[in-house]
């Protein structure tokens, strides 16, 4: 579709939208209904349309409604159809109806047999179906009812109690399996922490026979202070300790490495 | 219907396992009963299993029923029950099956309970059993309806409340439902006056 025929078919349900609402005078709807012929004969039936909407008048009420009205609800007025008895019969037989309407309904029973009749079958029904008695509950439905609510009950207090006390007082509840790895990871760390000072006090005793324990120092080793060097008759130094732990035995170079 | 104190309430509410048994002595009578007429005929076995599981429900629920909002407790049970019994049925939409004449503690169901007081005329078997046959046979809005007015003593605003209607609805529905008792008990009174 064009973008002209989309604005003309706008136009058109615009216009014609105004005139469904009385608004022929608006300017835009004159232009239109210049151009279109189509919108000029909707126009033309939608007038004839108000026009005869226009036509279809109501009739107007009796003269005397509103006494007609207040006699009704004075109890004075007439006496209703069958329809209307036999509508309100069971709610006139127990006493639910507004007092104008039950002395209406009365009145009418009055001078009707078959509603009469209709009256009498409704109280003898009602007299029957009040007969129909329920069992009593059972003696024991409070404790049956207590007993299958203990659980949730007691699962409620318990949160209850819990939820009052103090975070450093409360009831943790850890399943087993969390303890338990909680325990062995404590124990793990603290296992390893032991092991690594202990290697880290005592340095390994190397396979050559210690000749020096002090400090020992040469012209190719000045004093280093380090405990743990160890001399042989060659003059050259290993270093075994916390050093080659790390880093490896290397005799020369860790020697000017560890130089102070 | 026993009172409900609002304190008594609120401890219920709170989860208080003695104030929920005050609220279900003050209940129990009415519940049942309504049990009874909705659903008895159909499931006379399980009438006091179905009052217990209304019961065990209900407090569950009575965190959610707030006073402030105007509408009565018993209202609001009777909600509740209602509820539950159209669950019920729709569940388990069985053909209506014989009536059973013996409850869960041998007692014979369509007797008056033993609290009737002994100058009150006992309605025999065969009433008690088309009577209940004719309620069943209701529509069930109809049958709810008639049974909370006629038996509970319910107002149509109550009424009106439980089953989410207007009081206009309501006492159309009691009409209908008691206009239909009316024919099907016609024979029944022909016959128990014959």
């Amino acid at each position: 579709m064009t973008q002209d025929k989309k604005a003309h078919q706008n136009a058109c349900s615009v216009t014609r939208e105004a005139m469904h609402l009385g608004n022929w005078h608006r300017e835009a709807v004159q232009v239109h209904l210049g151009e279109c012929p189509a919108c000029v004969a909707v126009a033309s039936q939608i007038e004839r349309l108000d026009d005869a909407l226009l036509e279809w008048r109501a009739p107007e009420p009796a003269t005397d409604l509103a006494d007609r009205v207040l006699a009704n609800l004075s109890g004075q007025g007439e006496v209703g159809t069958c329809e209307d008895a036999l509508e309100d019969l069971h709610h006139f037989i127990s006493g639910d109806l507004e007092p104008w309407r039950a002395s209406t309904v009365e009145r009418h029973l009055e001078g009707c047999q078959s509603c009469l009749e209709a009256h009498r079958e409704s109280i003898e029904a009602r007299e029957t179906w009040q007969q129909w008695k329920a069992p009593s509950p059972p003696e024991d439905l409070v404790e049956r009812v207590s007993r299958d609510l203990s659980p949730p009950i007691r699962r409620l207090t318990r949160r209850r109690e819990e939820a009052s006390r103090p975070w450093f007082l409360a009831d943790f509840r850890m399943p087993r399996l969390a303890a338990a790895l909680l325990l062995m990871a404590s124990l793990l760390s603290i296992g390893t922490l032991f092991v690594e000072r202990q290697r880290s006090n005592s340095p390994v005793i190397n396979s050559r026979p210690p000749i020096a324990a002090t400090p020992v120092t040469t012209r190719h080793a000045p004093s280093l202070g380090v405990v743990g060097f160890y001399g042989d008759e060659s003059g050259e130094f290993e270093v075994s300790n916390s050093f080659s732990s790390s880093f490896g035995p290397s005799r020369g170079r860790l020697l000017r490495t560890a130089r102070r | 219907m026993e009172e409900v104190r609002l304190e008594t309430l609120e401890r219920a509410q709170g989860g208080d396992g003695e104030a929920y048994r005050e609220l279900v002595k003050a209940f129990e009578r009415p519940v049942h009963h309504t049990v009874f007429r909705l659903v008895g005929t159909r499931f006379p076995a399980e009438i006091e299993d179905i009052t217990q599981d209304i019961f065990v429900k209900l407090f569950r629920s009575l965190p959610q029923f707030d006073v402030n909002r105007g509408t009565k407790l018993s209202s609001w049970v009777f909600t509740f029950v209602k509820n539950y019994c159209f669950d019920v049925l729709k569940r388990r939409r069985l053909s209506t099956v014989p009536l059973e004449t013996k409850g869960q503690d041998g007692r014979p169901l369509d007797l008056p309970s033993e609290d009737q007081g002994p100058d009150q005329q006992l309605a025999s078997k065969e009433v008690q059993r088309a009577i209940a046959e004719a309620v069943d046979e209701l529509p069930r809005e109809q049958k709810l309806a008639f049974v909370l007015r006629e038996y509970e003593g319910q107002s149509y605003a109550d009424i009106a409340e439980i089953t989410n209607c207007s009081e206009g609805t309501v006492k159309s529905r009691i009409h209908r439902a008691k206009e239909a008792l009316r024919f099907r008990l016609r024979k029944l009174v022909v016959d128990t006056e014959g």
